[in-house]
């Protein structure tokens, strides 16, 4: 579903990916771990599709299509979903009304009728119990005076809501309570199915033992230096990144 | 003689007997004085009223387009009263609410004219445009709350311009008078009929008087289009305890000029002031709000935000003067701008006179693009960019909108807004939900 090869990418002038490849199939899980400033949000960034990422070398494939050409609204149509590592905050704007915009945004883009006000509270009220999303939240601006764990609870929200084929959390579970991780991980593991990926940047173990990865990948100072099974992630927190080396 | 001054009767020297003739002798010897304001004068440095000068305009005549505009407005829950060609269309307004009476300011100077001694011309001195409708203004209104009156109906002028084929006037002249410790809210609504392919002037002088503890809310919405010109001066006086909360709202017009003057005369008055104004195309807007703090312990607050786009042109400025004495003070001022096109301008200068020392003051502006963060965070979310845009264009200016006392006006002026913005009539109704 995902062919990312040899990506090397520039910022501000600073190359942080360097030749970074990782393959995604259709059903699969991946995790991604690796030190801070090591890339793993750049690379959630380039695949969404955000100004100011320059690729000057390699591609990215989904589904067959040159998934770096498109806008990033034509990404998100297509079902490339990106959990914000930092949600951003949104004043003026409701929680309610963005997430309409962008529920019917994807529904026009799949050729299904857009949903009315009314139909839409509905399904907002389902999917928010999903992840035990306060309703309260939703009727405030965006992201806007959230405490951090319901920041990242509303991008889990969010992506209940959208149904993505190719959903990228970056670091979603940093700053939850055990509590909030159970539920996350229940929302994110009952989205998972044949016809969907998901690529899961995390600091922690703790969150593999809930969202169980296919493969789990090291990365390091813009390239992916190990690759194994679920068992590597135990090994990093055990040993650290320094002993993998570049 | 051609061009506005030739509108403008030269005075004999000697004036004739009354309040009102000194006050109208006086405005025309001064025009014929000193002209109109020019790129010289500091206040009009940004915004040029030549064109306007050297056009003839005619009177406008009095046609029925004030129920059509009515009608257009739809219901928004408001008593309403029309002014077209400067003259008030009272037959169709219906009784006023309780605690309010509404007449002809024409039929009130005939009838006692020493009733609006010392109130018509105080609120608004008698200089540049404000002088022109002095010396030209033949009707308008009065409003006049009842003292202790609690109005919850809004009290709706809606000031219909009506263009035609050569350039055409108007000069009406609205005096509010809010009675001591009464409540309403006066709202102002400037609408163009369709139609017309010549300039149409409003040159329109709003004064208000807040009594002793009297709390006026004041609306005053102003829906341009490229045939109108608003020269405008508002002047707000604040008795002692009075409050005033100003809600300005401006959608464009090839030029739309407030001048708004707030007095504080009383001690412990407040006065928010709050404006949002969105220019596109050719508009020009400009908006210049003095605030004269003589009493003290008062606290005014400014806080305009405005959009610019396409290759529209927007100016705000903002005094905010303690004078001596005027201990206890507080006078906040803030002009936010987003520049949304390359080719549109905005000029902004807030800034604070203070001439005594127990004063609490601060004045900021800041003109900025919109958040690219928040624009790929809609963008990511599948939202077009042209939508992200307008969603965030909303956002910014809402914070004054929803500000607005009375519902239905929140929405009216938000719906008036989004019409304005690209793929605006996609974003209709949602936003509030
Ligand atoms: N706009 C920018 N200009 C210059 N350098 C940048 C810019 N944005 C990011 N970087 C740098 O790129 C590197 C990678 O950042 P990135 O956010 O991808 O790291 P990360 O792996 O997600 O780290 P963390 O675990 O802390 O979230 C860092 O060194 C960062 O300072
Ligand atoms: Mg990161």
């Amino acid at each position: 579903m995902l062919k990312i090869e040899n990506l090397h990418v520039r910022v501000g002038g600073t190359e942080i990916l360097k030749g970074l490849s990782l393959e995604l199939g259709a059903g699969e899980v991946h995790a991604i771990m690796g030190p801070n400033g090591s890339g793993k949000s750049t690379l959630s960034y380039v695949l969404a599709g955000r100004d100011g990422y320059e690729v000057t070398e390699g591609r990215v494939l989904y589904d067959g299509v040159d998934l770096l050409a498109l806008a990033p609204e034509e990404r998100a149509a297509k079902g490339v979903f990106l959990a914000f590592q930092y949600p951003v905050e949104i004043p003026g704007v409701s929680n309610v009304y963005f997430l309409k915009a962008a529920v019917n945004a994807v529904r026009k883009a799949r050729g299904e009728k857009e949903l009315d006000a009314i139909e839409f509270m509905r399904f907002a009220r389902e999917k928010a119990k999903l992840v035990a999303l306060d309703a309260e939240l939703l009727k405030r601006a965006v992201n806007s005076g959230f405490s951090g764990g319901e920041k990242k609870r509303n991008e889990v929200f969010q992506m209940a809501a959208l149904e993505p084929r190719l959903a990228i959390l970056d670091e979603t579970d940093s700053g939850l309570d055990i509590d909030a991780l159970r539920i996350v991980s229940d929302g994110v593991n009952a989205l998972r199915g044949p016809d969907r990926a998901m690529l899961v940047i995390t600091h922690y173990q703790r969150l593999l033992d809930y969202i169980v990865p296919d493969r789990v990948h090291v990365l390091v100072d813009g390239r992916i230096v190990r690759s194994g099974d679920k068992t590597l992630a135990g090994e990093l927190e055990a040993r650290g990144y320094a002993e993998l080396g570049g | 003689m051609s061009g506005l001054i030739s509108q403008v009767p030269d005075p004999a020297p000697s004036a004739g007997a009354g309040w009102l003739a000194t006050l109208r002798h006086e405005a025309a010897a001064y025009l014929h004085a000193r002209g109109f304001p020019g790129k010289k004068h500091e206040a009009w440095r940004f915004t040029s009223v030549r064109e306007i000068v050297e056009t003839t305009f005619a009177p406008e005549p009095a046609e029925r387009a004030a129920p059509a505009a009515l009608d257009a407005l739809g219901d928004d829950g408001t008593w309403r009263v029309a002014i077209a060609a400067g003259r008030p269309w009272l037959d169709g307004a219906g009784a006023a609410p309780d605690g309010v009476t509404v007449e002809s300011l024409a039929d009130a100077l005939a009838r006692d004219p020493a009733a609006l001694e010392g109130q018509l011309g105080a609120g608004v001195a008698a200089q540049d445009f404000a002088a022109l409708n002095a010396a030209l203004f033949t009707d308008g209104l009065v409003v006049r709350i009842r003292a202790g009156a609690d109005v919850t109906t809004p009290l709706h002028v809606v000031h219909v311009a009506t263009p035609g084929e050569a350039p055409r006037a108007a000069y009406p002249r609205v005096l509010v008078l809010a009675e001591p410790g009464s409540r309403a809210c006066v709202v102002e609504s400037f609408v163009a009929a369709p139609g017309g392919s010549a300039r149409h002037l409003t040159n329109v002088v709003t004064e208000v008087a807040v009594g002793a503890n009297a709390h006026l809310e004041h609306v005053r919405v102003t829906e341009g289009t490229d045939r109108t010109v608003q020269l405008a001066s508002l002047g707000v006086r604040l008795a002692r305890d009075a409050r005033y909360a100003s809600r300005v709202v401006t959608l464009g017009g090839a030029l739309s000029r407030l001048d708004l003057f707030v007095r504080f005369e009383g001690a412990g008055a407040e006065a928010l002031l709050d404006g949002v104004y969105h220019v596109d195309g050719q508009d020009h807007v400009d908006h210049h709000v003095r605030v004269d703090h003589v009493a003290g312990h008062g606290t005014s607050r400014t806080r305009y935000r405005g959009l610019a786009d396409g290759r529209g042109h927007a100016v705000f400025d903002a005094i905010g003067v303690v004078h001596r004495g005027a201990a206890g003070s507080a006078v906040h001022q803030e002009n936010r701008n987003l520049l949304l096109s390359d080719a549109a301008t905005v000029h902004t200068k807030p800034h604070l006179e203070i001439d005594e020392d127990d004063v609490a003051a601060s004045h900021g502006a800041t003109v900025g693009a919109l958040d690219e963060a928040q624009l790929f965070y809609l963008r990511a979310r599948a939202v077009p960019l042209s939508e992200a845009r307008s969603i965030l264009t909303f956002a910014f200016a809402r914070a004054v909108l929803d500000g607005i006392g009375h519902a239905p006006l929140v929405a009216r002026t938000s719906e008036a807004l989004l019409s304005r913005l690209p793929e605006g009539a996609a974003l209709r109704g949602g936003l509030s939900a």
